[in-house]
């Protein structure tokens, strides 16, 4: 088994090795695509509106200097630089913060040992530890939010921090459920984030092997039934530690329980993760492929494969040969599940689907079916390398069309952490976030849903949520949100609108004329709006800071 | 001022009708002035003796206060996500929480009571409330003042108070057939009307508030109301979609109803009571009065103010300034007391806590678990009893209560028991229905002369 598990790693090495070439040739032949249909699109982006477009897309939004950077430095080499965020120097304050984390150095292993429940001295496990754990494991959660946070507003690699966003989401791994809880943050540094940038296929197998991943789509729980297992002798129950699925069953997982394939992972892998389309596949291929994931579970390391905190169960495994997609795998233990994955990265619907869904990510906006076309060509073409997709779509007209500017509709992380970038302070304390997000509808790390937050909502937000940004800018300029001890001086609307790359004067030609009817006002409720504009901490309550935060133009991007 | 001190008289000859007693009140308030701190009279029996009566004041606080923010589990990291713009800070910091035991601390609005908790005469009972989930103020109200377990007990046609049950198993049993019943009045209250607790057939003596106004403004967000205002121009401009402009303008509908409601519901759960701001002034003329007259053991003064949907605040705010009320009203209480506190217990309560979690205008809503504080000279104090409630991620996400782990007639029970001698069957028929454990039998010290209490 060891064997077949290297044959799946080793494949890397050759990608390695030619993905400077492949990225480049995939590159050209996009770049001569590309110049074909362009004729046929709308006017591009002014040079200047392209500045903004970049920053706005290919980061969390604009922060003090950062148009004037891309202008001096120029469009193509602020992209270039973005895709290779090794070669970006870290910040030394963001770091410094990071190292003050702890919990977000520690493994999915050395977490469960620190925050897992205990059992007591009869060994047994109940609901009294398990509640006992989750308090203590509150500070994981707080740490991978805040680190999350953290990044996202002050991390120069922002394409990085983008790219987490996504993939995490393309990947949703929901922290309510049972241990994901302390394992949510551990899934995001070490089963997305590495990869983030790199090849589909990495993705999909660093996700697929993560305990949270196991846990959070139920293929802990995915065995073989009774008979059909390897008859093998066992060598103990597979999951030693208790892995708790769900809350709701805290405590009583009882092994019994679990006999029998589960398929929630499979028909998310295939629906979500990589064919998308549903006509793509029948339920019977979601069965057979459940049935070839049997025995990936979660447990202390028994062979060489078997490391952070992912087992895999010989005797939970159905070894039968299985008809997939049309083609069949050859009973083989893990190797099975390693050949789907190699099969499904490679097949044609994964690509199309994956592109669309990154495309739209960053057009803000459903992409034409030529520029999907194009896309999952070098996706195909590359052997999946995500940096020569992105490449091939920050270079692809469609990309500045005119239409794309400012057209999209901000998800509530990107509104948040662009309000909180363009003051350009980095936050003492930013968990106060976590909670506004929840209120907006998407708390981090927290999607029920296995296909994650809609990242780039196709129209506005919904009332709530919209209620919901208009308190936080309130809250954010007044300084209810304690994020700073002290007031920053890029919340004064001057420096705002600086940062945003908005001129004082456009912004007032929106807002001047709605300003006039105000004078009418009686000047006893003038007195009290001025005392309530100083209450507020607004110097100037013509240019209000928190009106450029919740205003139209911030809202969208 | 004196349109006011008639409007009392008027009030007073009106309650006097219904309660007897209440004129012999009023006769005498009038003598005194009603100041915070009010000297004794000159004919009232200063210096009581010692023992004297055991006694109880319950101090019911409507609205539901927010068990979190009074004691603040400032280390907690559920809680300083869980409440981004209400948590107190911790201690060290301008509006820091004060510490007090084990990762707790106590609202600084409250710093005047630490001196209490210290001396063990101030305690608080966590994870409070009824056994049932009832997120409305007036059912929750009602359901803690009848001493009942549920919604479900109220049905049955007219229910009675505990606090009355209570008077009647403090009465002396009639000694023979022929003798007169007992009508001494034992039972003291503060609020405009007869409340719930203490329905039924004993008789009790009525302080009247006076007239007074309920702060209007506690379901606004003027900063925001004016923002919206401003952004609602921006939105109508030319150039912004229709779509953007619309869910706008449903934000600001939505926000709008949903101040008014809460307004309505604020309001409501005041329970037509004073709001806090009384507290001071009604607890020094309540202890005066049952300083006056050691007949009157039992004494309930209920409060609005706490229904902090609406910008709640943290070390400043709404509640940090219903909180400082209610230290100061705790304080002036006890001062009033002072001869009698040996041989009293106060208990505050209130209908439910609040949820773990913020809402969308600044504050948190109705709740479940929640707190009960103690305060007397029979009070094993310098302690917080009870499970601390747990906040995790689950709760912080999806479910927003936290939880009840003790019915709040376990505490009250034990104050029956351990401070006014009541016999286990004579508190069960004050909380019908209802067995106590012995998990807080050590809550208050009971006195040596606590059997020769009239209850067998």
């Amino acid at each position: 088994m060891g064997r077949e598990y290297t044959t799946f790693c080793a494949r890397r090495a050759p990608y390695g090795l030619f993905l400077g070439a492949t990225a480049f040739s995939a590159l050209a032949a996009v770049l001569v695509l590309a110049s074909f249909p362009s004729a046929l699109f709308a006017a591009q982006m002014s040079p200047d509106q392209k500045i903004l477009h970049v920053l706005s897309r290919l980061t969390y939004g604009p922060a003090p200097g950062d148009v004037e950077r891309v202008r001096d430095m120029g469009v193509a080499a602020f992209i270039a630089e973005q895709l290779e965020p090794d070669a970006i120097p870290q910040s030394k304050a963001l770091a410094a913060r990071l190292e003050a984390l702890p919990t977000t150095r520690l493994g999915a292993v050395e977490l469960f040992r620190e925050y897992g429940p205990t059992l007591d001295k009869a060994g047994g496990l109940g609901p009294s530890q398990v509640l006992a754990a989750r308090d203590r494991a509150g500070v994981v959660s707080r740490e991978a939010v805040e680190a999350r946070l953290l990044r996202a507003v002050a991390d120069p690699a922002q394409l990085r921090e983008l790219l987490t966003d996504f993939w995490y989401n393309h990947f949703n791994v929901d922290a309510g459920k049972g241990l994901a809880r302390i394992w949510a943050g551990a899934y995001e540094r070490e089963a997305i984030r590495p990869y983030v940038l790199g090849r589909f296929l990495d993705l999909l197998a660093a996700t697929a092997m993560h305990p949270a991943m196991l846990i959070a789509l139920d293929n802990w729980r995915n065995v073989a039934p009774r008979g059909e297992a390897a008859a093998q002798p066992s060598a103990g129950p597979a999951a030693q530690e208790p892995p708790h699925g769900d809350d709701r069953r805290d405590g009583a997982p009882a092994e019994g329980d679990a006999r029998g394939i589960d398929t929630t992972y499979a028909a998310t892998l295939l629906s979500v993760h990589t064919l998308g389309q549903a006509t793509a596949f029948s339920a019977d291929d979601v069965t057979a492929l459940a049935r070839v994931f049997t025995g990936w579970r979660i447990g202390a390391p028994r062979s060489e494969t078997d490391k952070n905190g992912f087992v895999f169960d010989q005797t939970a495994h159905d070894p039968t040969d299985k008809t997939f997609l049309g083609a069949t795998i050859q009973g083989g233990g893990m190797a099975e599940g390693a050949a789907a994955l190699r099969f499904l990265a490679a097949h044609e619907a994964t690509a199309r689907h994956v592109c669309r869904r990154l495309a739209a990510f960053f057009l803000a906006g459903e992409p034409s079916p030529g520029l999907t076309d194009r896309l999952s060509g070098v996706f195909v073409q590359s052997g999946g390398e995500i940096r020569a997709v992105l490449a091939a779509l920050f270079s692809d007209a469609e990309f500045f069309d005119e239409k794309r500017y400012g057209a999209g509709f901000k998800s509530p992380l990107r509104h948040v952490v662009s309000a909180v970038r363009a003051t350009g302070a980095m936050p003492d304390d930013p968990t106060p976030l976590a909670d506004v997000l929840a209120r907006m509808g998407a708390p981090l790390f927290h999607c029920p849903d296995p296909a994650g937050y809609a990242l780039a909502p196709s129209g506005p937000p919904t009332a709530r949520d919209m209620a919901a940004r208009v308190v936080f800018s309130a809250d954010l300029v007044s300084g209810r949100l304690p994020l700073w001890t002290g007031r920053p001086v890029g919340l004064a609307p001057t420096a705002l609108l600086a940062a945003l790359g908005r001129t004082t004067a456009s912004h007032a030609s929106q807002t001047t004329g709605a300003k006039a009817p105000e004078k009418a006002a009686s000047a006893g409720k003038k007195a009290a709006k001025a005392a309530a504009a100083r209450a507020t901490g607004r110097d100037d309550p013509g240019l209000d800071a928190a009106a450029i935060l919740a205003g139209p133009d911030f809202v969208r991007y | 001022m004196n349109r006011r001190h008639f409007l009392h008289a008027l009030a007073l000859l009106a309650a006097a009708s219904a309660c007897p007693g209440a004129a012999v009140a009023a006769r005498r308030r009038e003598k005194k002035p009603t100041g915070k701190e009010s000297p004794p009279q000159a004919d009232a029996p200063e210096k009581t003796p010692p023992p004297g009566p055991a006694r109880l004041v319950v101090v019911f606080l409507r609205g539901g206060v927010d068990a979190l923010s009074v004691l603040p589990p400032f280390e907690n990291d559920f809680y300083r996500l869980a409440r981004p713009t209400t948590a107190l800070a911790p201690p060290g910091r301008p509006g820091g929480a004060v510490p007090l035991a084990d990762g707790l601390g106590l609202h600084p609005a409250l710093a005047d009571l630490v001196q209490d908790y210290k001396a063990g005469r101030l305690a608080f009972v966590q994870g409070v409330g009824l056994p049932e989930v009832v997120r409305d103020h007036v059912t929750a109200q009602k359901i803690m003042e009848a001493g009942l377990g549920g919604a479900a007990a109220l049905a049955g046609g007219r229910v009675d108070g505990w606090l009355n049950r209570l008077a009647l198993e403090l009465a002396p049993r009639p000694t023979g057939k022929k003798a007169p019943p007992d009508t001494t009045v034992r039972a003291v209250f503060a609020t405009p009307r007869r409340p719930l607790i203490l329905f039924g057939k004993v008789g009790s003596l009525n302080l009247p508030p006076g007239r007074f106004v309920s702060p209007v403004d506690a379901a606004t967000l003027p900063d925001v109301t004016e923002l919206d205002a401003s952004l609602a121009k921006a939105y109508g401009a030319k150039g912004v979609p229709p779509a953007l402009a619309r869910v706008f303008r449903e934000g600001v509908s939505f926000r709008r109803s949903r101040l008014a409601a809460l307004a309505r519901e604020m309001s409501a759960s005041q329970g037509g009571d004073p709001p806090v701001s009384l507290f001071p002034e009604l607890a020094g003329r309540l202890a005066a009065q049952m300083v006056r007259r050691p007949e009157l053991s039992l004494a309930f003064l209920a409060f609005g103010g706490f229904d902090s949907h609406v910008r709640q605040g943290a070390g400043a705010g709404r509640l940090a300034e219903a909180l400082g009320h209610t230290a100061k009203g705790l304080g002036v209480l006890a001062e009033g007391l002072a001869p009698v506190m040996e041989r009293t217990v106060v208990v505050v309560v209130s209908e439910f806590g609040r949820t773990l979690g913020e809402n969308g205008t600044g504050g948190t809503d109705n709740g479940h678990g929640g707190l009960l504080w103690l305060m007397g000279g029979p009070v094993v104090g310098g302690r917080v009893y009870g499970q601390p409630p747990g906040l995790a991620g689950r709760r912080l996400y999806r479910e927003h209560l936290l939880p009840v782990t003790m019915d709040y007639r376990q505490p009250l029970s034990a104050i029956l028991r351990g401070h006014l001698g009541l016999s286990a069957e004579a508190a069960a028929r004050v909380f019908p229905g209802f067995s106590p454990d012995t998990s807080l039998d050590g809550l208050v010290r009971g006195r040596p002369d606590a059997a020769d209490s009239p209850s067998s």
